[in-house]
């Protein structure tokens, strides 16, 4: 019986001895497991950002985790119980008065085994559960949760070409539509804009590309200009041809088929040349052959070369003087140039007066005195000086100011001596 | 030290006389279990005691009832200002002794087994120590003459913890030859009407020795043979030592002393006989620490003025000290007993 009282008690001291002691190594690994979390989180995003195999990870964390066992052990070791100790506080926990440690020693019997012979501590489930709970969390939300797809093998997004070359395209466009310019010369161009376009992206916006694209764009600028201008002078002189008095056309014929001739060739020698058979077809006009066009003809070429205005017009504002400026040369309305005609220009200084035929000088006055502002002239006058008999001033002279009132109220009183007064007269005669 | 524990036989019969000299004295003082049971143990552990409470509540009584029930010589001595160490350890009278005048030695009332020393902080401290010295030495020295005390020798120490105008409270050196200080508590109102009942004024009650001065000797030294376990006396070295350093040394200017160890380690073999075990145990430490220990705790200025008690610290102590000195993890929380 006391054996079996022996065997009983150290057994259960040997097991409680056991828990208490699993009680620190665990308190001691808790903060790996924690910290296992927090880097089992970390690992698997960064993992699943790169799309790798957790398996070496996997490795990794197990062999970290087996040294945090073997760690935390090493540390409790030293707060652990002995089954001897074990018998003490269970003397402590169950009022035994020392009969358990007293026994062991030899020392009176055995107490006799008692069902529920444990140490008066049980687990705090909250503080054992949290940091694993915690870490298993933190793993499972890293395996949740959304990332962003890998940027890096995305295609980049395209990058816009410079807006000038589709305003320069929509030129191309337009001249090529109209059927009247060289396919040549478009084509010329055409090309150096797709050298520009065929440039990699990342070239587009350097500076030279920029600038060759500026300097296309003005060329293509300049060359529509003029054959925007070339075309409405002959057009203009086409229908001056047309429309003008027969009386007239014997005087104005040389002057219109020399403007008609000179137009012709500068759209055949220009950077966009009229097409062969636009080209042809003015040739072998003039002023009375064009008179000669049925209006079927007429308007189909006058179509075709308004046409042609239209489309060399697109990106800046069609210009007429050029067309004015020559119709009025050959009408004789002269613009003060050495083509002008006779006549001075307008604007222009010159040594005779201009007689306006006259008689009368205007002068506009505004009464309306409420928008004087400071410094505006409020009236003019002439009469006696005013002087006002019920106060005394000091002695005034003329050719002096003075005012009345202060600030923006003040009004201001120039008295003219003799002289200024006739200057002023003169001034306004 | 005894190499032999006592055995279960020794200790039953040895609990057995207990229990009847328990029980005659619980017929002298009402109420008072707890305090008679510790002046039983105290005198098993052959310590001497310090006994305060306020006039009337029967520490006189207890001491002669406890004289009269072991059979023992019991001496009182009220404790006065004017009195002399030679009116406690006693004088050479000068006598003719075989027709020669000599000097002979009357041993004063400290010579009896058990001295009831009423009110020891009334004398001077030259008569205090007169008293403590033989307290200490159980002889007494006298024109260079030693003389032995008898044996058993209690010294039952009263204090007053009122009316201290005139008194000279005991040093701390002192304190600490005596086992225990022990307070006693007034009565409740069952026992007061108990009292009026059964007592009348200067009628001392009536009681039977239960015991021999031989029997008292005997069980005193099976007390010192009961078991102290390892266990627990490293609990008891933890508790003193606790008096030294730790959180509930806070306030203590000087702790308790080796002696104060020996003295609890005695007191709980002693409590352990007193309920008939072989040997004694963490509990016996925990309910004799306070008596043990509080008069031996000096505190500092500042613990003082902030009214803290020797008492309180001794509360601290049995609170933060375990018994098992490995502290449980904080997984393992304490079940609620």
């Amino acid at each position: 019986m006391a054996d079996s009282d022996r065997a009983f008690w150290l057994r259960r001291a040997r097991r409680e001895a056991f828990r208490f002691n699993f009680g620190w190594w665990v308190q001691l690994f808790l903060p790996w497991v924690f910290g296992l979390g927090i880097l089992g989180a970390v690992g698997m995003l960064v993992l699943r950002t790169v799309s790798q195999g957790i398996g070496g990870f996997a490795i990794a964390a197990f062999c970290l985790a087996l040294a945090g066992m073997a760690f935390a052990w090493f540390l409790a070791r030293k707060r652990f119980l002995s089954p001897v100790e074990a018998l003490a506080r269970l003397d402590a926990d169950l009022g035994l008065h020392n009969r358990l440690s007293s026994a062991f020693q030899g020392i009176g019997d055995w107490p006799s085994p008692r069902p529920h012979a444990n140490l008066a501590l049980h687990w705090n489930l909250g503080s054992v559960l949290r940091p694993p709970l915690i870490a298993m969390a933190l793993v499972a939300a890293s395996i949740v949760i959304p990332l962003p797809k890998d940027q890096s093998n995305a295609p980049t997004p395209a990058t816009a070409s410079p807006p000038s070359w589709d305003s320069i395209q929509v030129r191309l466009d337009a001249l090529q539509n109209s059927e009247i310019v060289q396919t040549e010369a478009i084509d010329a161009l055409q090309r150096s804009l797709d050298a520009l376009r065929n440039q990699s992206a990342d070239q587009w916006y350097r500076h030279e590309s920029l600038e060759a694209s500026d300097q296309l764009r003005e060329q293509i600028d300049q060359s529509a200009g003029n054959l925007q201008e070339q075309l409405e002078i002959a057009l203009g002189v086409m229908e001056t041809a047309r429309n003008v008095e027969k009386s007239q056309l014997q005087t104005l014929a040389r002057s219109l088929d020399n403007a008609l001739d000179q137009t012709i060739r500068g759209m055949e020698l220009g950077a966009l040349p009229l097409n062969e058979q636009t080209l042809s077809q003015l040739k072998g006009l003039d002023s009375s052959k064009v008179r000669q066009l049925s209006s079927g003809e007429w308007k189909s070429l006058s179509e075709k070369l308004k046409a042609g205005v239209t489309a060399s017009s697109i990106g800046h504002s069609a210009g007429t003087k050029a067309r004015e400026a020559v119709l009025a040369s050959i009408l004789g309305q002269g613009a003060g140039d050495v083509d002008r005609g006779p006549g001075a220009a307008p604007l222009m200084l010159k040594t005779e007066k201009t007689q306006l035929g006259t008689t009368q000088t205007e002068s506009v006055q505004n009464d309306d005195l409420s928008r004087a502002a400071v410094g505006d002239l409020a009236g003019l006058s002439s009469g006696e000086p005013r002087e006002d008999k019920a106060t005394w001033t000091p002695g005034q002279s003329g050719g002096e100011n003075s005012s009345i009132g202060s600030g923006s109220e003040a009004v201001w009183d120039q008295v003219a001596t003799p002289d200024e007064q006739e200057a002023l007269r003169r001034f306004f005669r | 030290m005894p190499d032999i524990s006592a055995d279960s036989n020794t200790v039953n019969s040895a609990a057995t006389k207990l229990r009847r000299l328990r029980g005659a004295l619980n017929q002298v003082l009402f109420g008072q279990e707890a305090f008679v049971d510790a002046v039983l143990t105290g005198l098993l552990s052959r310590g001497h005691l310090l006994l305060e409470g306020l006039p009337g509540l029967g520490k006189t009584e207890l001491v002669k009832g406890l004289a009269r029930a072991l059979h023992i010589q019991m001496h009182r001595v009220q404790f006065t200002p004017d009195l002399l160490p030679g009116d406690i350890t006693g004088n050479p009278i000068l006598q003719e002794v075989d027709g020669r005048r000599a000097f002979v030695f009357q041993p004063g009332p400290i010579f009896a087994n058990l001295v009831l020393a009423d009110e020891i902080n009334r004398a001077s401290p030259k008569t205090q120590s007169a008293l403590l010295e033989a307290m200490q030495e159980r002889s007494v020295t006298v024109m260079g003459e030693t003389h032995q005390l008898p044996d058993p020798f209690f010294v039952l120490a009263t204090q007053n913890p009122i009316e201290l105008e005139g008194t000279y409270p005991l040093p701390e050196a002192q304190l600490d030859r005596f086992l225990f200080k022990l307070e006693i508590t007034r009565n409740s109102v069952p026992i007061l009407q108990k009292i009026v009942q059964n007592r009348q004024i200067g009628v001392e009650p009536a009681i039977e020795p239960v015991m021999s001065r031989e029997e008292l000797v005997e069980l005193c030294d099976v007390a010192s043979t009961i078991h102290l376990p390892d266990v627990v006396a490293n609990y008891i070295a933890r508790i003193v030592n606790g008096t030294h350093e730790g959180s509930a040394a806070e306030g203590v200017k000087f702790g308790a002393s080796p002696r104060a160890a020996m003295a609890l380690a005695a007191a709980a073999r002693s409590a352990a006989l007193l309920e008939g075990r072989l040997n004694a145990s963490f509990e016996d430490v925990e309910r004799l620490a306070a008596p043990v220990l509080q008069h031996r705790i000096v505190l500092d200025y500042t613990a003082r003025l902030a009214g803290k008690t020797p008492a309180e610290v001794v509360r601290a102590l049995l609170a933060a000290i375990p018994k098992q000195d490995k502290a449980a993890p904080d997984v393992l929380k304490a079940a609620k007993v």
